[in-house]
């Protein structure tokens, strides 16, 4: 009985039933539920040029070493008391955290802990942040980081933008593909094939300059092409060799195609113009040397890979 | 009238037959009865004909549309918590809860299930067929990726956080986006099984209302040529004819009316619910990836913003959640709670967000994965389970008045069917008393 007479409450019944018997037509509008539409989520993808290498430059160039803590930037990291460093998270072998303890370690981590060491006396006197490739010089230069040890190439175009240390790792662009592939360099051997490279990287600028067209694949970290490479999706990778070796020690499968594409220079990299600190760096970073501490490094993490020798270029101070 | 119709086939033209049929007054009356009784069932067949197909519309929404739009955001659902615990899993590392792993589990099998029940429900020429399609191909090498990626964090090598990371775009660019276009596939045809529903039967209503003229006017012309007031058969014709009209017309008002209802106050509104625990679950993933990346790209963080800008900013989906549920304080309290929960998690997450950009990872994992009551994932639960309870009120609200719409109109076929079949006979039994009187 409720119901019936809930009925009769119902909105509009009266109106239409009413209109009908005069005679009349009353529209009932109908109200359509709103949807909304899928948020794009698709990212754009950009190719971005690497910076365009010059030759206007000594890349092995960089100031004395000075043992000095005067300086306004040296003095400002042991005001702190801890030194910031921009690092990777990411780079097996060089600065990478390892899943199972959450330690950070790597070759450029150890450097880092060198640093800290010689300019506050305790190598664990350190924040390491992690600094995505694109966001190393601007971290540099809104003083987000003192230094950025992070597989850094010293390069001309960069110099105008920070300064460097003396380097302390030599390496060169190198191609990672299966071992079955009949890739065997940049040449006719990459025609129509799919290459990976990480955007805006110095192997990016290469495989676009390269005579020999092939299928370029840009992404966001080296380390995507190994996802790609073992998911069939890719049939070679180009990066740092020293980044190469990284890879190829996470999947054994693959091999490093002999012979480096060009020749590059890690070094360590403060805000431009902070002389004071990358002197202070350099001296550490001699004793380094001399004090086998980069061999143990090395021998640590990279020789066990590449299986060869290696020592830093020997640097060309500049007053 | 055997002999009539015998009469009638003999005939030479159609002008002869006309002629015929309206030779004498009584057969002029016979042949307007015929007529108005024709007219009648006309307005019978018409009138069941164009409710049944009503009711056959407000069934499909009740039983076919509204549960696979449902089921459809339900999937949707599933695979962006699938995809959120899969990365909350991995930042766990080697020390993967019970129930992390359940949840995902759970996520991939729902997902799964439904993804065949909803191929089983839609046919062929379906429009969201093809996105099942796609989705059921998907699934199992999504959940072959994740398991790569963990495997391979288990073994201390940075690969597995990029596996994460193309298994979640996998998710997040096609599988969702596909999980997107389904679920607006199934509630376009939800929207257009309602519109089928509620509109009125015109063409009935305005074959009522001739009728009734046409009844009217024979009864005034009847008066003036007999002099007699009441003719009891057209008198019966006219009240039935009035009945079934006036029922046509209250039924089906208040049927659509409902069913408008039901719309406003249930399914438009678990829609819109649906669509922020959706962009919660992306906030989520986001939040959890940004932490996976370890600081290897910012393009998590800008999702975050992106995302919770959707969910929570000015005309966000909570926002059109809280205009949708104004009217009804039960569903109202629950979105309000899931709008508080946000903002306690917006700002945990300026907290954890904050200790990843100082370097203190393990503080920004314990903050974003942690759980304790303070927690970011107290703060993501209680705005799940807010959103749920708002959710399972508007779907019951849908019911009853989805319900109650099709109730309105549950005896009106046959109903007035019957009258307009009296209606036809009373015209027939009281014009031939007329007719009877000039032997």
């Amino acid at each position: 009985m409720k119901k019936t007479l809930d009925w009769l409450r119902r909105p509009g019944v009266w109106a239409v039933t009413s209109a009908l018997l005069l005679g009349g037509f009353a529209f009932a509008g109908s109200s359509e539920a709103k949807t909304n539409a899928a948020p794009d989520h698709a990212a754009a993808i950009r190719i971005a040029g690497a910076p365009a290498d010059d030759t206007s430059c000594d890349p092995l160039a960089t100031a004395s070493p000075s043992s000095s803590d005067g300086g306004l930037d040296v003095q400002r990291i042991i005001r702190r008391g801890k030194l910031v460093a921009g690092i990777d998270t990411n780079s097996y072998l060089w600065g990478f955290r390892d899943p199972n303890s959450g330690e950070i370690q790597g070759f450029d981590i150890d450097l880092v802990h060198a640093l800290a060491a010689a300019i506050l006396g305790d190598p664990n006197k350190v924040t390491l942040l992690a600094v995505p490739t694109d966001q190393r010089i601007p971290a540099l230069q809104n003083g987000l980081v003192d230094v950025v040890v992070r597989t850094f190439t010293h390069n001309c175009a960069r110099e105008k933008q920070v300064s460097f240390s003396a380097d302390y790792f030599e390496t060169g662009q190198q191609i990672l593909v299966p071992k079955n592939s009949a890739i065997t360099g940049l040449n006719s051997s990459i025609k129509g094939q799919r290459i990976c490279t990480a955007k805006g990287s110095t192997a990016e600028a290469l495989l676009q300059s390269s005579a020999y067209k092939s299928q370029e694949v840009a992404v966001e970290n080296q380390l995507d092409c190994l996802v790609l490479t073992q998911l069939g999706q890719v049939d070679a990778t180009i990066t740092d060799g020293a980044l190469a070796a990284g890879l190829n020690a996470q999947d054994k499968s693959l091999r490093i195609v002999p012979g480096t594409l060009d020749t590059e220079y890690y070094a360590v990299a403060v805000k431009l113009g902070s002389r004071d600190l990358v002197a202070r760096i350099n001296s550490v970073l001699q004793s380094y040397l001399a004090g086998g501490d980069w061999q143990r490094s090395y021998g640590q993490w990279i020789k066990p890979i590449t299986g060869q020798n290696s020592a830093p270029p020997a640097a060309h101070y500049t007053g | 009238m055997p002999s009539q119709r015998g009469r009638q086939d003999k005939s030479p033209g159609a002008g002869g037959l006309t002629a015929r049929l309206t030779a004498t007054p009584p057969r002029r009356l016979q042949t307007g009865a015929v007529l108005l009784a024709l007219l009648a069932l006309l307005f019978g067949v018409l009138t069941v004909w164009q409710v049944s197909s009503r009711s056959a519309a407000a069934d499909n929404v009740v039983n076919h549309s509204q549960p696979l739009s449902n089921d459809a955001a339900q999937i949707f659902r599933s695979l962006a918590d699938a995809d959120t615990t899969a990365a909350t899993g991995f930042l766990q590392a080697g020390q993967e809860t019970a129930a992390v792993r359940t949840q995902y589990d759970n996520d991939i099998a729902t997902a799964s299930q439904l993804l065949t029940k909803a191929a089983a429900q839609s046919g062929s020429g379906d429009p969201g067929q093809q996105w099942i399609t796609k989705l059921n191909a998907e699934l199992p090498v999504y959940a072959g990726l994740v398991e790569t990626a963990k495997a391979d964090d288990r073994q201390g090598i940075p690969l597995g956080g990029a596996y994460l990371r193309y298994a979640s775009g996998q998710m997040q660019n096609q599988m969702l986006t596909e999980a997107q276009n389904l679920y607006q596939a199934e509630t376009k045809r939800l929207n257009s099984d309602y519109s089928d529903a509620r509109s009125l039967p015109w063409a009935a209503l305005g074959l009522g209302v001739i009728l009734l003229v046409v009844l009217v006017r024979a009864q005034i012309r009847l008066f003036r040529s007999t002099n007699r007031v009441f003719n009891l058969g057209m008198v019966l014709a006219t009240a039935c004819a009035t009945i079934a009209l006036l029922w046509l017309a209250v039924g089906q008002t208040v049927s659509s009316s409902y069913l408008a209802d039901s719309d406003t106050k249930g399914a438009a509104p678990l829609q819109m619910l649906n669509q922020a625990e959706i962009e919660a679950l992306k906030c989520r993933a986001a939040e959890n990836l940004n932490l996976v990346a370890r600081g290897s790209t910012t393009a998590y963080e800008t999702a975050w913003d992106a995302d919770s800008a959707k969910l929570a900013g000015s005309g966000g989906y909570l926002a059109q959640a809280q205009s949708n549920t104004s009217g009804d304080a039960t569903a109202q309290q629950a979105v309000n709670a899931a709008v508080a929960s946000f903002h306690s998690w917006q700002s945990r997450h300026d907290t954890a967000h904050g200790a990843n950009q100082n370097g203190d990872y393990a503080t920004a994992v314990n903050d974003t994965i942690g759980s304790g009551s303070g927690t970011i994932d107290a703060a993501f639960t209680s705005l799940k389970g807010s959103l749920d309870t708002a959710a399972a009120h508007e779907q019951d609200q849908f019911t009853n008045l989805a319900d109650s719409g099709r109730g309105a109109t549950s005896l009106l076929a046959p109903g007035a069917g019957g009258l307009t079949v009296l209606a036809a006979a009373g015209v027939v039994a009281g014009v031939n008393r007329r007719v009877a009187e000039y032997r």
